[in-house]
Order: structure tokens, then sequence, then C-alpha cells
């Protein structure tokens, strides 16, 4: 377990390593300069003496592994410099409004495990009737939607045609049902696709089939000897899906004009905010590996079969 | 029988439905590119079937002739990251220095979700069409390189491979003669399987204002035009929408059958 833990830290460091290079260079090969984008933010003219005096402010007249080190030695104290637009640290920035983002994404994300659970469980029981094959049809019906248009559709029943809820913005709980809804539907029906096929694989097992023939009762039953085998893998399914959920926040995002991450991102990136977006990729990234990496701490805590095959794997 | 049908549905319809996108190509009255201010927002008619947008340009024309940026771009898309992740997921079965580097890598790439990479790098580089296929390019490698490698290092532990390296094959033809053609299906699976989340993800980058630009017919730029005029004329957001949601499921369905 501790030698996992080392190795999985180990691997989040030298992930960001390469990824902190990629971007490095990433800024350096698009077109526009950072020197321009500022010269532009602050209304001076192409062309003129200021963009040598830009340069010698960011560090950008030395050699490029200079640069480097330089640049990575303020990204480890998690100084990202200040945006360009806005001229305030972007570390601040960022914070200020990842709280309105997170909100949305537990919401979708607890809603949607909540509801797959245990639609697919119902499923599951009732195999083989009408009602499984429509649960079926419809969560792939609901998992190729593409969330634009659930979104252009809630809006215009709900918010246009019977006026439940407001078009746009944020502040009272009513705006968020609308930008939930629209993230949970095609999330619950691709985790009610894949979890149905964990149950049925549990179901095949012969440990289950003997329990059922010891005739215990149904609620033992299910809980013990289906739901928490499946567990394991329900987790492995919905870390797998965390990630892509923040890329389906930020289009939800940009539909109701929610003021959080997502539409700053967008518009930070439109603009060639270059602090802004390499502090958002970089935070990302070390967000969303930490979490992983705890995930798979945690499923080797419920399944510790999983450590021993650790020493199976060769190259 | 009647499975048997099912079972070529998608592709039949799929079929039909470029067939009356080369038809209505060949046969449109209306030019997808003409502003008409006479008629803004005209909801569907005999003469308009699916309405006008707001510059009075025909829905269904545009929609016809956007097929091409919104259906076959993906599919070129699609195979060129591929096409780099079946390579590089070859590679790095080489020797386990050259797996470390590449596995590396690999991590970088896929730490971030990927349609966040296709965003940032679609608007770095400056909207239009070849942003995004390099930012599709760069996002979605990582998913076939990941699965090439780990494919590829399961064939190697069999022993087919022992008895090829005894007869002399190593490196690049063991690579080419017995890894590759092992790691090809799964690969073939997963385009297909892959194709509508590519349209998506190419269509959620039109639609977020990174994609091709106005005035190309893009079905997901079709939408953020239609976004604003909502409440008087839902039609302009709505068509395109649904035509997108028809492909990407019969896509979904094709792909099923595929595997």
């Amino acid at each position: 377990m501790w030698r996992f833990t080392l190795k999985r830290l180990l691997n989040i460091i030298l992930t960001l390593f390469f990824l902190s290079i990629f971007i490095f260079f990433l800024v350096r090969v698009t077109p526009g300069t950072p020197e321009m984008v500022i010269l532009l933010n602050r209304g001076g003219e192409i062309g003129g003496e200021e963009v040598v005096d830009i340069k010698t402010e960011l560090g950008h007249d030395t050699s490029l592994y200079n640069q480097y080190v330089n640049w990575s030695k303020r990204m480890i104290r998690f100084d990202f410099g200040v945006s360009y637009q806005s001229n305030l640290p972007v570390l601040d920035e960022l914070l200020s409004r990842v709280s309105d983002t997170l909100i949305l994404v537990i919401l979708s994300l607890a809603i949607s495990i909540i509801l797959s659970v245990i639609i697919s469980f119902y499923a599951c029981i009732y195999k083989g009737t009408m009602r499984e094959k429509w649960i079926g049809n419809i969560s792939i019906f609901l998992s190729s939607l593409p969330n634009y248009l659930i979104g252009l559709l809630l809006v215009l029943f709900f918010s246009i045609h019977w006026k439940v809820t407001p078009v746009y913005g944020d502040g009272t709980w009513l705006h968020y049902i609308l930008p939930v809804i629209t993230a949970s539907l095609p999330l619950c029906a691709s985790f009610v696709q894949l979890f149905r096929q964990i149950i049925t694989e549990v179901i095949k097992n012969l440990y289950f089939e003997a329990a059922r023939a010891m005739g215990l009762k149904k609620r033992v039953l299910y809980t013990k000897f289906l739901f928490l085998p499946c567990i394991h893998s329900f987790l492995t399914v919905i870390a797998s899906h965390f990630g892509s959920l923040w890329g389906t926040i930020i289009v939800i995002e940009t539909i109701y004009a929610w003021p959080g991450l997502g539409s700053y991102i967008i518009h930070a990136v439109t603009a060639r905010d270059y602090p802004v977006v390499i502090g958002f990729t970089l935070i990302m990234a070390l967000f969303l590996m930490l979490i992983y990496f705890l995930i798979d701490l945690l499923l080797r805590y419920i399944d510790p079969r999983q450590t021993q095959k650790d020493g199976q794997i060769k190259w | 029988m009647v499975r048997r049908i099912a079972c070529f549905f998608p592709i039949i319809c799929l079929g039909f439905l470029v067939f009356t996108i080369i038809m209505g190509i060949l046969f449109t009255p209306y030019d997808p590119y003409e502003v008409n201010t006479q008629e803004e927002l005209t909801p569907p008619s005999s003469e308009h079937w699916f309405g006008t947008d707001h510059l009075g340009r025909d829905v269904l024309t545009r929609i016809v002739f956007g097929a091409s940026y919104t259906l076959l771009f993906p599919a070129i898309v699609l195979l060129l990251s591929s096409l780099l992740g079946v390579v590089i997921g070859l590679i790095s079965t080489i020797g386990r220095k050259v797996d470390l580097l590449t596995t590396a890598i690999m991590d970088s790439f896929s730490s971030i979700p990927s349609f966040l990479v296709a965003i940032i790098f679609a608007g770095l580089l400056g909207p239009g069409m070849v942003s995004t296929l390099f930012a599709i390019l760069v996002s979605w490698w990582v998913h076939y390189a990941r699965i090439v490698r780990n494919t590829s290092m399961i064939i190697r532990n069999q022993p087919f491979i022992l008895s090829a390296q005894l007869s002399g094959t190593f490196g690049v033809k063991l690579i080419r003669k017995h890894i590759f053609p092992n790691a090809l299906p799964i690969v073939r699976e997963l385009i297909f399987l892959d194709m509508g989340t590519i349209i998506l993800m190419i269509s959620s980058l039109s639609f977020l204002g990174l994609g091709a630009q106005p005035p190309i017919p893009d079905w997901g730029g079709m939408i953020l035009d239609g976004k604003s005029y909502i409440q008087i004329a839902p039609w302009v957001a709505l068509i395109p929408s649904v035509f997108i949601t028809i492909f990407v499921m019969l896509f979904y369905f094709m792909g099923r059958r595929v595997q």
C-alpha cells in the first residue's frame, strides 16, 4: 500500500513536469505572443519600443532554459502571475469562480449516481420484461443527446413556455434546476448502461446463484450479494466519468450564462489570457489526478485483491 | 429475418440520409450563403421546409451543405488521431525506456479531460477548422495510444511472440508483423464507437464559438446562431441539433453492431 502511494505520487509529479513543459512551449508556439496580448490590453501600439520593456518585465529576454526554470519555480509556489485582462492574481480569480462550478458538478454527479443505481438495479431485477427493454432503449437515446439540445429544449419549455424557471444566470435555487438536469440526464443514462453491464456480470456469479438458492430474504440478497460486489466497479466507472463531466459543464455554463469557471475559461482562452489558461490547466490537472489517486486508494481499501495483482504485471 | 434487417437498420438509415443530403445539394433552389433580408426568421412552410434563420437563409439548405463539415470532417479528424495514437502506442512497445517516456507523455495529456484540452488548443490557435483539427488530434490520440499500448503488452506476453522471437523476428518487424495485426480489431471497433463522440465534440466546439467560423454552415455554428433567437424562432437552433442527435445515435448503434 505504501509503495503504491509513493509510486502514484511520484507519477503525479512526473506528469505535472511533462505537462508544464508542454504548456510552456504551447504558449510560445501559438500565434500571438504574451507581449502582444499585454500591449493590446494596455492599449499600446504594436511594433514600438514597449515590446522590449514588457519582454524584460516578464523575463522573456533570457535563454529558454532560464525562462523555464524561473517560470516553473513560480508555478511550484502556485504563483501563476496576474491576469492580463483584470490585473488580478490568477489564483484568486479562479478560486472566486470555482465554487459555482463545483456546486453544479457535485449536484449533477450525486443526482445521476443515485438515480442510475436505483434504475439499473430495477432493470436488472426485472430482467427480461418490457420495462427492462425500455430502460435500455431510453438510456441509449438519452446518452447520445448533445447537452446543448437538452439545454435548449429545457429552456424552451420550462423557461419560455411555462415560465417556471429563469432563462439564465444564478442566484436562487430555481437557477440550479435546469443546468443540473442538463448535466445529469446524459450522465445518468450512460451510468445506467455501464452499471447494468456490471450488475449482470455479478448476477452470473455462482455465489449469487447459491445465495438465491439458500432462500435468503430479498433485501439481504440484493444488498449483500448484489450491491456490495458491484461497488468497486461502480466507483471505477464514476471516476472515469468525473473528468469529462467538467468538460460538459463548460458547455452547460455557456448555455445558461452561468458565472462559473467554464465561461471564464472560454473567455480567457479566446482573449489569449495566458496566465489564466496555464493556471487553470495546471490546477485542473493536479486536482483531477489527486481525485483519481484518492479513488484508487479507496478502491484498494475496499478490494485488497487489487494490491496483489500489481506484482503480476510485468513489462 | 427481422433481426437481420434490424442489424442493418442503422446502415440503411445512414445511407438514406447521405443520399438525401446529396440530392439536397443537387436540387436545392436556395444558396446557403445568400442573405435575404426580406425573409428573416420565417417559420417552417412549404417553401422553406425548416424555416429561415436570422439572415433569411434557408435552414434546410444550410443543413444539407453543412453536412460535409459536420460529418465528413469528424471522420477525417478521427482517422488522423487514431493513426497518430496507434503509431505512438506501437512505438511504446519497442523497449522499456521508450515505454516509460511515452506513458509519461500519455499521462500528462490524459490528466486533463480531452474536451478541455480541445477547448484550450482550439482557443489558443484561434478559431477555425484547422485549429479544430489540431485540437481534436491533440486531445484524442491518447485514447488510442493507451488502448494500443495495453493490448500490445498483453499480446507481447503470449507464446507466439516468444516463438517469433526465437525464429529471429525482432524490433520493428515483430511489431509490424505480429503485434499490429492483433491490435487492429480493437482500434477498428473503437473508431466506430468514437465517431459519435467526435461529432459531438466538434459541434460543441463550434457551439462555443471555437470551431468553424460563419458563414460556414456548420451545424454547431448554426445552433450558436439560433441560440439568441430561441424565444421567437426555436427552429433555427433546434433543427441542427436534432440532426446531430440523429447522426450521433446512428453511429452509436453502428458501433455497437461492429462490436
